[in-house]
Order: structure tokens, then C-alpha cells, then sequence
């Protein structure tokens, strides 16, 4: 899937930028932005390590097993067949950091998760059922509270700038209800092959 | 309500960290030697999304650089007329689905264009908030396993992210 997307997308613009004359341009992007990927990582380098130091202390000392007892009747739901108390706290606080807006924490959440459920799949290299649904409800969750969206507005001289609040949060609902939705569908339906 | 949000927005990470610490003292656990254990396997999930990384930004930026979405907002504005949709709206429908900051910025045009408390301005903010970039996330999680094949997560990814779409053009008519 990834190979193709990846070869149309750089294909058809260094087509485009070719016919159009914006070769130079595409050329300076294309040497940038891998330099600008290693910078994104040096950022990301620091946060990483300190969320995973700190979820290793409340692994540890027994602090995510009891949350994840706690939230269990929710996540249940969604990942009816996982049972290791690690990566269902995990699955939970991506989704916490996704809500409060912690931005690159809700990554590395993210990330810790698709590792542990990666594990779970024996490094398979099919995803597995938890790992789709995972993936496409976090998206979901992302931004509940638009917070940025709400400081763009002011700058822009808004008269009620939180008049996207409610709006915002019934859009994020209806995506996450349609999303959920929409793994169970294919994984039904890829069973039933 | 916003007080609230705003509070645990700001208190999220201070609040988790003094919980965690707090805990770990009463347990009287080695915290501290756990806690550079930890930061140990986080650096090296952080090299190792470096390569996937690199492979998303150079797609992302070759997009933005060669002028190719111009193109394609010339040829669905056509469309979106007729379906009575705002034509501003259509550069964010597309740079969201790859790039979270990039949108950003076009959000300020967006609004800088037909002002903030418009029906399109409206629409931009709900839409950039209730979007995730769905290539960039996909290449970033799987990018840490040994998935190659992804089975529906592209598919329930993007059917997501067109719902949110939809449903923040539909939702400002009323709201």
C-alpha cells in the first residue's frame, strides 16, 4: 500500500514541477525536508524519553494495571480480545493525550502502543485486528478541544472565536462513532474470506 | 467548560508526571533507576521512526513545492460549487490528509480570506481541528512494527477522515 502511494505522490510532482517549471523549487524541497525529518526527531528525542522513562516507573510499580482495571468496561469495546493490562493502559493514554491536546506525547503513546501490540502480533508482517483499530480511532480522537484552531481565530480578529467548541466536539464524536464502525465492518467481513 | 479544557490541557503532562512520582515514592520503588530505563528504549523508538520519517517528509514537501495541489483545488472547485461548498475550503480538505502544520498555516489564509466568523471560516476551523492527518500517522505507527501490509487501517482511516469532513460542512449550516 505505502509503495504505491509514496511513488505517486513523488512521481506525479516531480512531473508537475517539471512541466511547470518549478523544478528548482521541488529540488530545494526535496534536500530540506530530510533535514528538517532529523530535526523533527531531535525534538521528538527528548519527550520520548522522558514519557517512557515515566511510564516505565508506573509499570513498574503497578500504577497502569490498576488504571487500566479501571477503564476496562470501555476499552473492552473496542479491543474485545486483549487482555495484557500494558497495552490496553497504552491504548488509554493515547487517547487521554490525544483529548487534552499533549501533542507529541500523544505520539509517543501512539507509538508505545503500535510496539506492544506489534509484539502481540509476533511481529507479523499482516497488521493485526487491534493494531487497525487502534490506528484509525486514535486518528479519530485527535483534536476533541481545537486548541490552536481557537488561536488562529483570535489572531484573526474573531468576535466569538469559541463558537467552534461544540462544533468541533460533535465533529470529532461523529468521527470517532464512524470510525469505530468502520473497523468492526472490515474485520468482519475479512473473516468471513 | 473552556476554563476546564484549557486547565488539563495546560496540567496534562505536570499532573501525569507528580501522579506517577508520587505513587512510585509510596511503593518505594527505585523510580529513578526505572525512569533512565525507560528513556533508554525511548530513544531508540525515536531513531527508529527516523527512516520512515524522512520517506514521509520528502512526499509531503515534493507535494507542497511543485505546485501540484494548485492543480487539484482548479480541478474540484467545479465540483464543490455545485455542491454549494465554500471553494476556499479546498486546499485544507487535501494538505490536512498529509500534513498537520502545513493546514495550519493555510487555516490563517483561510481565515485572513473571508474572515473568521464566516460560514467558510467556521467550517476551516472545525475541519482542521477534527482531521488527523491520516498518511503521515499511518506511515509513523506502522513505521515502528513489522507491518507491511496494513490491511483496513488506510481504508478506516480515510473513511474517517471524510466523515470529519463532512460533517464539519454540514454542522456550521446549523451551528
Amino acid at each position: 500500500m505505502m509503495n504505491y502511494i509514496w511513488a505517486i505522490i513523488l512521481l506525479s510532482s516531480i512531473l508537475y514541477a517539471f512541466f511547470t517549471g518549478n523544478l528548482a523549487a521541488l529540488s530545494d524541497a526535496l534536500t530540506e525536508s530530510s533535514a528538517s525529518a532529523v530535526e523533527f526527531v531531535f525534538g521528538l528525542c527528548g519527550i520520548m524519553a522522558m514519557w517512557s522513562g515515566l511510564m516505565e516507573i508506573a509499570e513498574r510499580t503497578g500504577l497502569i494495571n490498576s488504571l487500566s482495571k479501571l477503564l476496562l468496561p470501555f476499552t473492552k469495546l473496542l479491543f474485545p480480545r486483549q487482555k495484557d493490562p500494558e497495552t490496553l493502559s497504552s491504548i488509554i493514554m493515547s487517547f487521554m493525550a490525544n483529548i487534552f491536546g499533549a501533542g507529541n506525547s500523544s505520539t509517543v503513546f501512539a507509538l508505545r502502543t503500535m510496539e506492544k501490540l506489534d509484539n502481540e502480533n509476533h511481529k507479523s508482517s499482516v497488521a493485526s485486528n487491534d493494531m487497525c483499530t487502534f490506528a484509525v480511532v486514535n486518528m479519530a480522537f485527535a483534536p476533541i478541544f481545537p486548541v490552536m484552531a481557537i488561536q488562529i481565530r483570535t489572531d484573526a480578529g474573531s468576535a466569538d472565536p469559541y463558537s467552534i467548541v461544540v462544533p468541533s466536539i460533535i465533529t470529532a464524536a461523529v468521527t470517532i462513532a464512524v470510525s469505530i464502525i468502520a473497523c468492526k465492518y472490515f474485520e468482519r467481513r475479512s473473516k468471513e474470506r | 467548560m473552556t476554563q476546564i479544557f484549557s486547565f488539563l490541557s495546560v496540567g496534562f503532562i505536570p499532573i501525569m508526571s507528580a501522579v506517577i512520582i508520587f505513587h512510585g515514592l509510596l511503593k518505594k520503588a527505585p523510580i529513578y533507576d526505572y525512569f533512565i530505563e525507560g528513556a533508554k528504549t525511548g530513544l531508540k523508538t525515536a531513531v527508529e521512526i527516523l527512516p520512515f520519517l524522512v520517506g514521509i517528509f520528502l512526499a509531503v514537501n515534493s507535494l507542497t513545492a511543485s505546485g501540484i495541489l494548485n492543480l487539484i483545488d482548479t480541478l474540484f472547485a467545479p465540483l464543490l460549487d455545485s455542491l454549494d461548498i465554500p471553494v476556499q475550503l479546498l486546499p485544507l480538505m487535501f494538505l490536512r490528509a498529509i500534513s498537520g502544520s502545513g493546514s495550519l498555516i493555510i487555516l490563517q489564509d483561510v481565515l485572513e480570506n473571508v474572515g473568521p466568523d464566516s460560514y467558510a471560516g467556521r467550517v476551516a476551523c472545525v475541519m482542521s481541528g477534527g482531521c488527523e492527518t491520516v498518511i503521515y500517522v499511518l506511515a509513523l505507527y506502522f513505521g515502528v512494527t513489522h507491518v507491511k501490509k496494513m490491511r483496513h487501517a488506510f481504508k478506516g482511516g480515510l473513511i474517517g477522515y471524510l466523515t470529519g469532513i463532512l460533517i464539519s460542512i454540514i454542522i456550521c449550516k446549523f451551528m
